[in-house]
């Protein structure tokens, strides 16, 4: 009896795990819940690692943050870091003041956010080559997201070559991290290859997107933008063939009025080439996800209703003295605003809201006004105007651009025609300002063509840039009391943290 | 520890007992009775003076015998009266008394010292503690009952070898564990076992619910456990009934906690005094003090005396065939901060049924519902400008009504920084938090063929956890502004649950045997384990000017469903909200083998299948380890001596394993291939919004990490057992440990098997029991000592691949998360002393900043001159104790402390806003020779602020961690109000600590790879409780 309860027993038993094994075995299969793996893209596009560009290009580092302004815009004399003395009070003293430091946060937020970007980019290229190359019947969309690819390849490393010079180029799609730990590459190198992905995008985008694309790239974004790459090379002829290529393409005009173009009306106008799409929505009122910190770090630093963001990135008195008298882009470049306790009378109203900020005691003078919000909208999301868009490339830049490529071949009468389409659209309505700029002497045309690229392109990224190039930063930049700079701070240094994690594979730039 | 065995009422034990008592009676049943008595008595516990209730009475040679009552009362009839009656209980020194005609014998029971028999849990099983051949130490509940910590491992800060306990001052935080070092970079986390049922931790358990806890350290006894033991492993054992009686037992305590030290910073002139000339030193214009006049305390605002309340009531009781236990607990704990308050009950139910002798069923359930306390930081109390008001009482211009507003900061620290009275008085009790846990089980087990026991056990764990906020609209008054300041537009209320799910199923088949000279348990068994997470999160909320209904102070109100859906829906972020599912099955085979009691011998073995590597076809990890003992005192050449009275050489070696891939949500299916959405791009006329996706990384050749352990040592107790010694030098070494290195250039990076980090280390005890002469004064000492050595062996692919974390970097060579920077020489006095000095070419500098020394001699400070300035992994950690009793009385005392770390400051600058200064900035250098350490005030000065040694402080302390005072009335005195016994006592956690550092406590927690430092952490308080605990 016993014997036979055990034998039963143990027969259960083997029984019971044989059972558990079979169960088990399906068991130990657990896949991710609730999160999509490589494989699941709809139809194997190639479209979410596009628009996953689009989403992080108005990100903090690459655009829309102070990474972006520090390296782009408050090194020259026209911007300042703003805000109080105690906000970032070691950002001015890098940015403004030229005490570059390799372990500077910004910095090397700045490099990754943009080579983060371009890995994605790679990988996009590799795949739709690869698939190209196994025989895989490419759709119209997979060509346009290859030329996307590209176009935001060559926009980052042109990021990168301006800031560092030489860095390291990656043009493969990674598949082991070991694979980025590789030397630099030198500047020209650089350019080559955005030579070369600009040509590819401008072959591959179309010059029109449907309406519901409306913002992504195009064939004339890539052109306007090959036109700027050309510039920073001071390629005179180059630069003058893509910029007027771009101008003679019939899609783009000087008819939108200048006040127009920085408002919320004014995105996506005629005089739009590229700018990164931002919204709002009553459920994402300050979302990073659909918009962007863009106007949030530029807002007037204030309290209360004035608490429009943190108040960096202004305009200087100098770039406001820069103006010709009367010229209205003048007022469409500075918000005033006023400090605790000054008359309201010492400033003029901000058009076209009427408003009158009152910011807290703040180090600069001005704002940027061409962030400046709409006060329905703030009512209706937030007041740090998140869904304001970031505008990249414009019309009126292509003019100036081929105007002074002209003036320096020679060829002032053509450069004097671009010059005066921009002072005229400027002008407006007002015939006693501004006058036409009428002299042939190069010197003279020159000078008048960079004042007039200072002005209407004032706090749009690339007036640092632009005195490099010019070979005038070291003058320009201790005139306007900025005496740190030397001529080694053209170039950063590169981020300490990567030359750490190099090994020993990437040498650190020059004289740091 | 004595004190461990009379606790210990096990099953097992009791067989081997009665195994032992057989063969006694075996040899003499040749011996026949004459004459016929029947035999009282009482018997006694030697060290209590209780009634010893269920000891064993048995007329020696025969199988008369009875137990004990509840009064410790006997009565034997049919004794001869030539016999000799065994008193025989647990842990207690078996007594023999020949009867010699007596009709009355009381006998005294003690403690038995050698311990010999002392039983301990293993896991799927117990074991004799000298059978064992790997370092476990028994925790009993004494030693963790009337301690106010509501998480029992709290209350072992210092008191065991070799485990790490940091503790932390907020009320319900658990404590962070190490056992014998950092292994991994992905955690530390021991695992729990509560009866039977792997854990992450035990915060669903009443302390005073709590039999003994064994802490497993070494590879002999953590293998069994396979993919979860690397970590060590911490088993609890929860109460059961004991035989033949029914207890009530309630205790209750009432306390007080106290912040002591607040940290120094400056009051309103000092800070004046210092901003003013910072403001200078920035070429900025002075500042307008006109609506800045206060001379706030903000930490005296901010923190309370908070009152605690602990009760426990228990009842257990059995019969024949059953046994029961139910326990009920409660806590409230108030936190330091005001408005921060803790609670948690506790059920705890169990029985135990036999069949027949040969089966038997059982269950157990353990509930609870902790209420979370609202937890606030500290960190802004620390930092708020002393010059701010409070309060003010604003009067609105046009309704002429009066209320009280939280006056808002300085504009020099506003956007950072709001009034930190906010959480106390406005935000205070509005987060709701609570959770929910119920685990049990229910077994069956059967003995059949005498020495072979198959127990199946089922276990399930339902963990929930819900937590609702409010925030509402929040005014401040700001002088700078007309009418009131709104600081945030909304009102918001967020809503979260997240619920875990575990299914445990054991499968164990036991075979014991003594035969001979040999002993051996032999088990195997099946085991799987399921696991189920998932996590919702949502917010909505109102802009001002569309809010509807105002929401009320009144959490009725604070759900989802209580704002508008229109003015803004469910606000969801896919960083919180996300589930997984995990499985584990298990093979286990063990063996623990024993020679003459001398010779002793084990080895474990574990397969384990898990989900997490199944992906790239891992699935299977086998883990394993053998164990040796010599117990040279039991040999015959020990005999003639007399100092050593117990002597046992030990050593294992063993491979364990985790499966650890990580705390990174992004972490759980590491062999997939998995996208994540990096927020959307926008098109259109119309907006339309298109998420983006993009891969997080790579998918690698994934496996186990395994850590390859050993350990050898011996116990020893010398001097008629009253010294113990029982020193052990371990060795860890986890190699392929699961690494994802800092990715270069923005790069994703993939988990691979890259890193290799040793851990070793010598742990001592030391004890001494003794009584004072003849006297009734019995008293203890006790020590211990660990030392860990942690090295990271390699970390990547090349030398130079490291893990950054701020200041702390993790690289080969070097301790895990050890800190990293610049060591500070002094300060520049003036513009000669920089040119003399070696040029700093990674900062500009200037008089006043700080002087980095040149590490490697070049002559010029560059990054390569950064080196380690700290670690936070203590050398040495050692705690005493010592206890004292006499008569009634007890007195015990605790003290604990750490030795050798560093601690990195990192509370007290921003680059973004101006804290409140540190009082020790008042020394800074304003000229020449005015200071060599503390810098001037600058903020722009970058070099100021990079990572060096000016923001390390001396992490060594010492603490007095408890006192405890304790009477027990007799029972004699008790018997007549019908009392088992009274024991009421006073007890003081953490009186005294003496610490270098500026923060609140020396105790910085942090993650594997970044701990101890300081980003403002909880202030521990000093505990004073007071409380009664009585049985009937």
């Amino acid at each position: 009896m016993k014997n036979k309860i055990i034998k039963s027993f143990i027969i259960c038993v083997a029984g019971l795990f044989a059972l558990i094994q079979i169960n088990c075995s399906d068991l130990l299969d657990q896949e991710p819940q609730g999160k999509w793996t490589e494989g699941d893209n709809p139809g194997g596009s190639f479209q979410t690692d596009v628009f996953s560009l689009y989403a992080r290009m108005k990100g903090w580092g690459v655009t829309a943050g102070i990474p972006a302004f520090a390296v782009h815009s408050i090194r020259s004399e026209d911007v300042e870091k703003g805000s109080t003395v105690s906000d970032g009070s070691d950002v001015a003293s890098m940015y403004d003041n030229f005490n570059y430091n390799a372990s500077d946060g910004n910095l090397a937020s700045y490099y990754t956010s943009n080579y983060a970007l371009i890995h994605t980019a790679n990988t996009v290229i590799t795949d739709i080559n690869e698939a190209k190359d196994n025989g895989v019947t490419l759709q119209r969309i997979d060509s346009l997201c290859l030329g996307e690819a590209h176009f935001f390849r060559a926009f980052l490393y042109f990021n990168l070559v301006r800031a560092f010079g030489e860095v390291p180029l990656i043009d493969f799609k990674i598949t082991d991290a070991a694979e980025t730990n590789i030397p630099k590459s030198t500047a020209a190198e650089i350019y080559a290859l955005i030579d070369t992905d600009l040509a590819t995008a401008e072959s591959l985008l179309p010059a029109q997107w449907e309406s519901r694309y409306l913002g992504r790239v195009t064939w004339g974004a890539a052109r306007a933008l090959h036109a700027k790459t050309y510039m920073q090379r001071n390629d005179w002829s180059n630069m003058l063939t893509t910029a007027t290529d771009v101008i003679n393409s019939g899609l783009y005009n000087l008819s939108t009025p200048f006040n127009l173009i920085f408002r919320e009306g004014g995105e996506n106008s005629s005089e739009s080439i590229f700018e990164l799409q931002c919204t709002a929505t009553a459920a994402l009122p300050s979302s990073t996800n659909i918009g962007s910190q863009y106007a949030e770090v530029q807002g007037v630093r204030g309290a209360g209703n004035w608490d429009l963001g943190w108040g960096w990135n202004c305009p200087t008195p100098l770039l406001a003295n820069a103006f010709e008298e009367g010229d209205p882009r003048k007022d469409e470049t500075l918000l005033y605003f006023l400090k605790p306790g000054e008359d309201p009378q010492s400033i003029p109203v901000n058009t076209p809201y009427g408003e009158k900020p009152i910011a807290q005691e703040v180090m600069n003078r001005y704002y940027n006004k061409k962030v400046y919000t709409n006060p329905t909208l703030r009512t209706q999301f937030s007041k740090h105007g998140f869904w304001m868009n970031i505008r990249i490339l414009r019309i009126a830049e292509m003019y100036l651009i081929a105007a002074e490529a002209a003036n320096e071949l020679g060829n002032s009468t053509e450069a004097m025609n671009y010059l005066e389409q921009v002072r005229a659209r400027a002008r407006g309505n007002n015939t006693g300002v501004l006058p036409e700029v009428t002299t042939a002497n190069q010197a003279a045309l020159r000078n008048a063509i960079r004042h007039e690229r200072r002005v209407e392109l004032a706090v749009e990224w690339d007036r640092f840039y632009d005195l490099v190039r010019w070979g005038t930063a070291r003058n320009v930049l201790h005139a306007a009391g900025k005496t740190g700079y030397q001529d080694k701070h053209a170039l950063f240094p590169l981020p300490q943290a990567e030359i750490d994690k190099s090994n020993g594979v990437l040498i650190q730039n020059p004289n740091y | 520890m004595a004190k461990v065995i009379s606790n210990l009422q096990n099953k097992e034990s009791m067989k081997l007992k009665i195994a032992t008592m057989m063969h006694v009676l075996l040899f003499s049943f040749a011996l026949l009775a004459q004459q016929q008595l029947t035999v009282t008595g009482t018997v006694t516990e030697g060290a209590t003076g209780d009634p010893a209730i269920g000891v064993t009475v048995l007329v020696k040679g025969t199988t008369v015998g009875t137990v004990t009552d509840i009064d410790g009362n006997y009565t034997l009839s049919n004794v001869p009266a030539n016999a000799t009656i065994v008193f025989s209980y647990i842990g207690m020194t078996t007594i023999e008394e020949s009867v010699s005609g007596r009709s009355v014998i009381n006998v005294t029971m003690d403690e038995d010292v050698q311990a010999l028999e002392e039983v301990v849990v293993i896991g799927y099983g117990t074991a004799r503690k000298r059978d064992l051949t790997g370092s476990i130490v028994t925790i009993s509940a004494d030693e963790i009952a009337n301690r106010p910590s509501a998480n029992p491992l709290a209350s072992l800060q210092g008191k065991v070898a070799g485990v790490q306990i940091v503790n932390s001052g907020r009320a319900g935080q658990d404590p962070e564990i190490r056992i014998r070092g950092t292994n991994s970079v992905n955690g530390y986390k021991p695992l729990y076992i509560v009866d039977g049922l792997f854990s992450d931790n035990i915060s669903y358990i009443n302390p005073a619910d709590i039999q003994s806890m064994e802490i497993l350290k070494d590879p002999s006894s953590l293998a069994i456990f396979g993919m979860r033991g690397a970590n060590g492993v911490i088993i609890i054992t929860t109460k059961k009934a004991k035989a033949g009686q029914t207890i009530v037992n309630l205790n209750t305590s009432l306390g007080m906690k106290q912040i002591d030290d607040k940290i120094d910073v400056t009051n309103a002139a000092q800070f004046r005094e210092l901003y003013n000339e910072q403001r200078v030193n920035q070429g900025a214009l002075p500042f307008d003090y006109t609506n800045w006049g206060a001379d706030t305390n903000w930490q005296d605002e901010y923190f309370q005396s908070a009152f605690m309340l602990n009760s426990n009531a228990s009842i257990t009781g059995s019969t024949e065939k059953s046994k029961f236990y139910m326990g009920l607990g409660y806590t409230s704990e108030e936190g330091s901060i005001k408005t921060e308050k803790f609670s948690k009950i506790t059920v705890n139910l169990s029985s135990d049924y036999n069949v027949t002798d040969f089966l038997k069923f059982g269950f157990a359930v353990n509930g609870s519902k902790n209420k979370l306390p609202d937890a606030k930081s500290v960190a802004s109390v620390v930092r708020a400008a002393p010059i701010a008001p409070i309060f003010i009482d604003y009067t609105d211009p046009i309704t002429n009504t009066t209320e009280t507003l939280l006056h808002t900061m300085p504009d020099f620290q506003r956007a950072q920084l709001w009034n930190p009275l906010v959480e106390t008085h406005i935000r205070g009790n509005h987060n709701l938090g609570i959770n929910h846990r119920a685990a049990g089980n229910i077994y069956g087990e059967v003995n059949f063929l005498k020495n072979f026991t198959f127990k199946s056990t089922l276990f399930l764990d339902y963990n929930i956890s819900e937590a609702r906020s409010f925030s509402p609209v929040i005014y401040f008054y700001n002088p700078e502004i007309p009418g009131k300041e709104n600081m945030q537009n909304r009102q918001i209320i967020t809503q979260l649950k997240s619920t875990e799910y575990t299914a445990q199923g054991d499968y164990i088949l036991t075979y014991q045997n003594r035969f001979d000279n040999h002993s051996l348990t032999a088990m195997g068994g099946l085991t799987t384990n399921y696991r189920e997470f998932s996590l919702l999160n949502g917010e909505r909320s109102e802009l001002l000017n569309k809010i509807y209904f105002n929401i009320p102070d009144n959490h009725d109100k604070w759900w989802l469903t209580s704002l508008n859906n229109d003015g803004a829906k469910n606000q969801y972020d896919d960083g919180r909200i996300y589930q997984w599912k995990r499985f584990t099955m298990s093979y286990l085979l063990r063996a623990l083998y024993s020679y003459r009691d001398r010779y002793l011998f084990n080895a474990s073995y574990r397969r384990d299948g898990s989900s997490v590597f199944r992906g790239v076809n891992n699935t299977w990890g086998n883990f394993y380890t053998f164990g040796g003992g010599w117990v040279v005192s039991e040999e015959d050449f020990m005999k003639n001596q007399n100092a050593i009275d117990y002597l046992k050489l030990k050593g294992s070696w063993g491979v364990l394993g985790t499966e650890n891939t990580g705390i990174n949500i992004n972490n759980y299916y590491p062999t997939y291939p998995e996208l994540t959405s990096v927020g959307s791009a926008v098109f259109g006329p119309n907006e339309d919004i298109i998420p983006g996706y993009t891969k997080i990384y790579n998918v690698q050749d994934l496996d186990w990490e395994r850590t390859f352990s050993w350990e050898a040592g011996f116990e020893m107790n010398l001097l008629n057992q009253r010294l113990r010694v029982e020193p052990v030098y371990y060795h860890k070494r986890t190699k392929d440990i699961i690494v994802l290195l800092d990715s270069r250039g923005g790069a994703f990076n993939s988990l691979e098997n890259l890193g290799d980090i040793e851990n070793k280390g010598v742990e001592l005890s030391v004890s001494w029991n003794d009584k004072i002469g003849n006297s009734d004064f019995n008293y203890s000492l006790g020590a211990n000592i660990t030392t860990v050595n942690n090295k990271v062996i390699t970390l990547g692919r090349d030398e130079g691949d490291a893990i950054y974390d701020g200041v702390a970097r993790t690289v080969a060579g070097q301790p895990i998360g050890y800190f990293y920077g610049y060591v500070v020489e002094g300060v520049y006095q003036n513009n000669e002393d920089i040119k003399q000095a070696a040029p700093n070419t990674v900062y500009t500098v200037s008089p006043g900043d700080l002087k980095f020394k040149d590490i490697n001699g070049d002559n010029v400070i560059d990054q390569d001159d950064r080196t380690m300035i700290g670690k936070p992994h203590p050398d040495l950690t050692y705690g005493f104790n010592f206890t004292l009793d006499y008569k009634g009385m007890d007195l015990s005392a605790d003290i604990m402390g750490v030795y050798g770390n560093e601690i990195y400051r990192d509370w007290d600058v921003s680059s973004f806003a101006q804290f409140n200064y540190l009082t020790k900035r008042m020394d800074r250098w304003n000229g020449e020779g005015t200071s060599n350490w503390e810098p001037i005030l600058e903020p722009g000065r970058a070099v100021n602020r990079a990572f060096s040694s000016y923001f390390i402080e001396d992490g060594s302390f010492f603490r007095i961690r408890n006192i405890q005072l304790g009477y027990t009335l007799s029972p004699s005195l008790l018997q007549k109000i019908y009392l088992k016994s009274l024991r009421i006592y006073a007890n003081i956690e953490n009186l005294k600590t003496w610490s270098k550092n500026t923060g609140y406590t020396p105790e910085i927690g942090g993650s594997a790879i970044r701990s101890g430092v300081d980003t403002g952490t909880y202030p521990m308080p000093a505990v004073y409780t007071f409380g009664l605990n009585l049985t009937f």
